[in-house]
């Protein structure tokens, strides 16, 4: 007999002894596409939706973004995996397979491959059919087969990713379970080591930037196949780069050729007495222990440090991931409860690595709160205040393949650090050395008696380092004083910060659409590129405003507060904003369109200007006489502790002029006092209602002041009430 | 021919086969006699190529055994506990020993079938621990292989069927020159079978013998003695075993039926005859003279 033909005759035998498994993998896609797709058709064309919509719908369920179908894969891996090797697991079946005139290498592939055939053939059958059901509900399949062809290869690799993992982990052990939980370790041993060092990092590292995502998350598709599959599912999507994707599916399909030649390579080197034995290879025993021990020590000590902070409990823990998953692997190594204390050494070894690692992340034995990159080692800095920008929508308004409207959200950090290249580091390393020193005095030196709000404004700030080597590197800094501080005011009014900060200061005439102004209730299209009429009017108008908020100086801003806003539409959000107008809905795309505003202060010259020329009645925003009355809603001043009572009226109402027009010198629109980082955010505020009257008509708007700002009389008012309440 | 050379094989501290060296000729039966423990699967397992020595080499006509489809071709390995597919019947083993054994007669195993009394279709699992034995040995004969490795076949098999099997092998060696190899715990199964017979104890082999050579060259003699003389007076015969009960002797002595007659007739005894011993005897004497206790051993 040729090895050919012995070849397919062990094909065929095998698939015969795994006629339930194909049975359930049938019935798992034949549910999944003909029967979902025809329930889901049937649905769609009775309510006539949009044949657009319909071949996005099947697009999204027969491509790679189907989420059901990647369980599907994950446990068809773990099934198929455990059905094609578990002969190993058993001495009559190897004793059996093992004993006949069949090279092992034979058998090998021809399970291997057989646990592979299965669900492709299976789903490919399926996909087929899922065809067959689209073409008679009156859409051709050439609409969606390319999608349906991409998700099937692309889950059939990653398939064979997860599936050669299962097998590594048949091959490594003697028992169908211990088989299972070492898949669990192969699977999720490294995510729980990224998921702890984060912890830690986030946890005991009080510089650890905070920002962008987690540290150590980039790392994350490198833990594990389940863990690749999981982040290309979400990076194998459209609007990903074919680049990227090019090389993500090309790590899949090498790891997966390493994974599968490993795995051949350790069935060659297994002995068949190891059927029956928790492992397989004496040498893995300890290989697998030692860093589940370790681990598990680390995360115990961690996990009860974290409930009470304290070094005992973090002892107690310590101990009790040490021994718990020290005696459980030992006792599944011997199926013997009493080998539970084997290679005792081993287990105190573990649990001293475990503590050295707690205790540099617990004591920063490694410095890494007190690491300043040296002045003459960096290339640029840039920094995000969140105090400064917290206001500022980053990222643009886009359209997708359906023709709707949605913002493509960019994280503030990505943005700012993409955008700034500060040379100037002096006022940055002046602020990130007190933020140092103060971090060593309260956490690392364990003075815990002051606290960061004592007194002052606290402000957290995160920097990128880039040096000269080209490195980057990330910290936060949380540090209290005052809010204006030279250094502060020096790295705010510089331009190259402004420009990074304030995504408007790049916007051109060109992207710019209309212009809009908003102050209370009140949104007013000022300048509208209908036809090309006004764009002289919105360009000039973007211009002004651009020159205004570059000069805007610390100093102002502790002065004056926004009046209004401005908002400059980008030409996607005009596109939003027309459809949004003809649907005649008030919500549809509303976070695209409501995205962008900016505040405008009194010494914002040119553009006041200029919008007076587009009519809006500027001079009213700082004129006084209209307030005819104030009223103060006294329940902010009750507290958490307070019950209600009724005491009367909820208003404490000022008409006297004099006190309205001392209020509303310093008063802010409420909604616009929180663009303005440097107008007292240390202070005390009280919001209130100004009410106006103007041409009959009386309306109100929210403000806000500083409580120090208030006339002393209504300073006693307030008092009184707090002490009544 | 099968040979055998300083064969060891250790699971962790255990030394399940330590060093042992065999010849098996073909055409032969070889017994493999042993207590349970004394490494006879172990040893059958290494034969077969399941189990890779740790030492030492096996090898059928000079060519190693170990991942070598040719060789492996040559036998059929019949387990102590003998796997068979989920749900399978004696049908679907046929298909499936037929696709590997490519002399597999299917004629021959549907006729072995009726003769056994076994139903072609029923389901193998459904089968008593005897039938499952006999349907093995019915595929491993069918197999048409040069050599058959039976572990602890025999056992679970009843008196009948044990003679049928005999008569299966003693028919398929006289036609075709099979081997079997047989291992068992039990002397009394290979008595009538065995040519040669190699005994196993704690992994080593005590001893390697044709079985007609043992039997020519031991024999028993019960005697009275000539009035004065006692059994320590027969010093030209190789007494290995002395029996007495009153004037009655019964001594086992080496040598050939001939020699030990001579002897005999030189000492004028007052009566004498020379008895058959049987396998368990013969083991009994060999192996106390190698100091071992047999009946601790097997039996």
């Amino acid at each position: 007999m040729t090895s050919k033909s012995l070849f397919y005759n062990l094909l065929r035998e095998d698939g015969k002894r795994r006629l339930w498994s194909m049975a359930l993998s049938f019935l798992v896609f034949f549910f999944t596409f003909p029967v979902g797709i025809a329930l889901s058709l049937s649905e769609r064309m009775r309510g006539e939706i949009d044949h657009t919509y319909i071949i996005s719908t099947l697009k999204s369920w027969l491509g790679f973004q189907n989420g059901w179908v990647a369980s599907v894969i994950i446990l068809l891996s773990l099934i198929m995996g455990v059905t094609s090797f578990s002969y190993l697991h058993s001495r009559q079946k190897v004793d059996f397979y093992h004993g006949i005139p069949v090279n092992r290498k034979h058998l090998f592939w021809v399970n291997y491959f057989n646990g592979i055939l299965i669900p492709a053939v299976v789903y490919g059958i399926n996909l087929i059919i899922a065809m067959g059901v689209i073409a008679v509900n009156g859409i051709s399949p050439l609409e969606v087969w390319k999608t349906a062809l991409s998700g099937f290869l692309l889950f059939m690799i990653h398939y064979c990713m997860m599936y050669s993992v299962t097998v590594i982990s048949m091959i490594l052990t003697g028992n169908v379970l211990v088989g299972i939980l070492g898949n669990l370790v192969l699977q999720f041993y490294f995510v729980c080591v990224i998921g702890i060092l984060e912890f830690c990092y986030s946890r005991f590292f009080y510089t650890s930037y905070r920002g962008g995502g987690n540290v150590f998350n980039r790392f994350m598709d490198k833990c594990s196949a389940f863990a690749l599959f999981m982040v290309n599912l979400e990076q194998l999507q459209p609007g990903t780069s074919a680049g990227t994707q090019a090389v993500r599916i090309f790590a899949v399909l090498a790891v997966t050729v390493v994974l599968t030649l490993l795995s051949f390579l350790l069935y060659k080197k297994r002995g068949s007495e190891a059927a029956g034995r928790a492992m397989a290879f004496k040498i893995s025993m300890p290989i697998i222990r030692i860093p589940i021990v370790v681990l598990s020590s680390l995360g115990g000590s961690i996990f009860f440090w974290s409930m009470r902070s304290s070094v005992g409990w973090g002892i107690f823990g310590l101990l009790c991931g040490m021994l718990l998953s020290h005696c459980v692997i030992e006792i599944i190594y011997h199926f013997e409860f009493r080998k539970l204390f084997s290679n005792w050494k081993q287990m105190g070894a573990c649990a001293v690595l475990a503590a050295v690692i707690f205790c540099g992340f617990r004591y920063d034995l490694f410095g890494y709160d007190k690491y300043i990159p040296s002045e003459s080692s960096i290339e640029s800095v840039a920094v995000s205040m969140p105090d400064v920008n917290f206001w500022v929508s980053y990222g643009s308004a886009q359209q997708n393949s359906m023709g709707e409207y949605y913002w493509d959200y960019q994280d503030s950090d990505e943005y700012i650090f993409n955008h700034m290249k500060l040379k100037d580091t002096a006022p940055v390393l002046a602020l990130v050395r007190d933020a140092v020193a103060e971090n060593q005095r309260m956490y690392h030196g364990g003075d815990y008696s002051d606290t960061w709000e004592n007194g002052n404004v606290s402000y957290n700030f995160s920097i990128r380092y880039t040096l000269k080597n080209g490195k980057n590197i990330y910290r936060t800094y949380h540090l209290s004083g005052d809010e204006a501080r030279p250094e502060i005011a020096e790295i705010f009014e510089n331009q190259e910060f402004a420009k990074a900060v304030y995504p408007l200061l790049l916007q051109t005439p060109e992207d710019t659409a209309w212009v809009r102004v908003s102050r209370g209730e009140q949104t007013n299209v000022v300048s509208r590129d209908r036809n090309g009429t006004e764009k002289a009017m919105t360009d000039k108008l973007l211009l002004a405003y651009q020159e205004d908020l570059k000069n805007l100086k610390v100093e102002t801003m502790q002065k004056e507060n926004p009046v209004a806003t401005i908002q400059f539409l980008t030409k996607m959000q005009a596109k939003a904003e027309t459809k949004r107008e003809e649907i005649q809905s008030s919500w549809k795309y509303s976070d695209v369109t409501s995205r962008g505003y900016y505040p405008i202060y009194p010494s914002f010259k040119n553009t006041l200007e200029l919008l007076k020329e587009c009519e809006v009645n500027v001079e009213e925003w700082n004129s006084l006489e209209h307030v005819k009355e104030i009223n103060f809603d006294i329940y902010q001043f009750n507290d958490y502790r307070s019950t209600y009572e009724d005491k009367g009226s909820q208003y404490l109402t000022i008409t006297d002029e004099e006190e309205i027009s001392q209020i509303m010198s310093f008063a802010a629109i409420d909604g616009y006092s929180n663009m303005n980082p440097f107008g007292g955010r240390g202070e005390e505020r009280v919001t209130f209602s100004a009410v106006t009257e103007s041409g009959g008509r009386r309306s109100e708007t929210s403000c806000t002041i500083q409580l120090n700002q208030l006339p002393e009389s209504v300073k006693n008012e307030i008092s009184k009430i707090k002490k009544d309440v | 021919m099968i040979k055998a050379e300083n064969l060891t094989k250790k699971f962790d501290d255990i030394v399940a086969v330590d060093h042992v060296s065999a010849q098996i000729r073909d055409g032969s039966v070889f017994g493999l006699i042993g207590t349970n423990g004394a490494g006879k699967s172990t040893f059958l397992r290494m034969l077969s190529g399941i189990l890779k020595p740790d030492e030492g080499t096996v090898t059928i006509d000079g060519e190693q055994i170990f991942e070598n489809e040719k060789v492996k071709g040559r036998f059929f390995y019949i387990s102590d506990d003998q796997y068979y597919f989920n749900n399978s019947s004696p049908l679907d083993m046929m298909e499936f020993y037929s696709r590997i054994y490519p002399q597999f007669n299917k004629e021959r195993f549907h006729k072995l079938l009726g003769s056994f009394g076994l139903e072609a279709r029923r389901k193998v699992h459904t089968f008593s621990k005897g039938m499952k034995k006999q349907l093995s040995v019915i595929c491993g004969v069918c197999a048409n292989t040069d050599y058959l490795f039976c572990d602890e076949t025999f056992d679970g098999l009843d008196p009948v069927m044990r003679q049928a099997v005999k008569s299966i092998f003693a028919n398929d060696m006289s036609e075709r020159n099979l081997t079997p190899i047989i291992a068992s715990h039990n002397l009394r199964e290979l008595e009538d079978i065995c040519d040669h017979v190699g005994l196993l104890h704690r992994g080593g082999i005590l001893l390697s013998r044709d079985l007609d050579d043992m039997k020519l060259n031991i024999h028993k003699v019960q005697c009275v003695l000539k009035d004065g003389m006692t059994a320590e007076d027969l010093t030209a015969m190789q007494r290995i075993k002395t029996e007495t009960r009153g004037k009655l002797y019964t001594i086992t002595v080496r040598g050939t039926r001939e020699e030990v007659e001579g002897l005999m007739e030189s000492y004028h005894p007052v009566f004498y005859e020379i008895i058959p011993l049987s396998l368990e005897e013969i083991f009994i004497s060999e192996t106390e003279v190698a100091g071992y206790d047999i009946k601790k051993l097997i039996l």
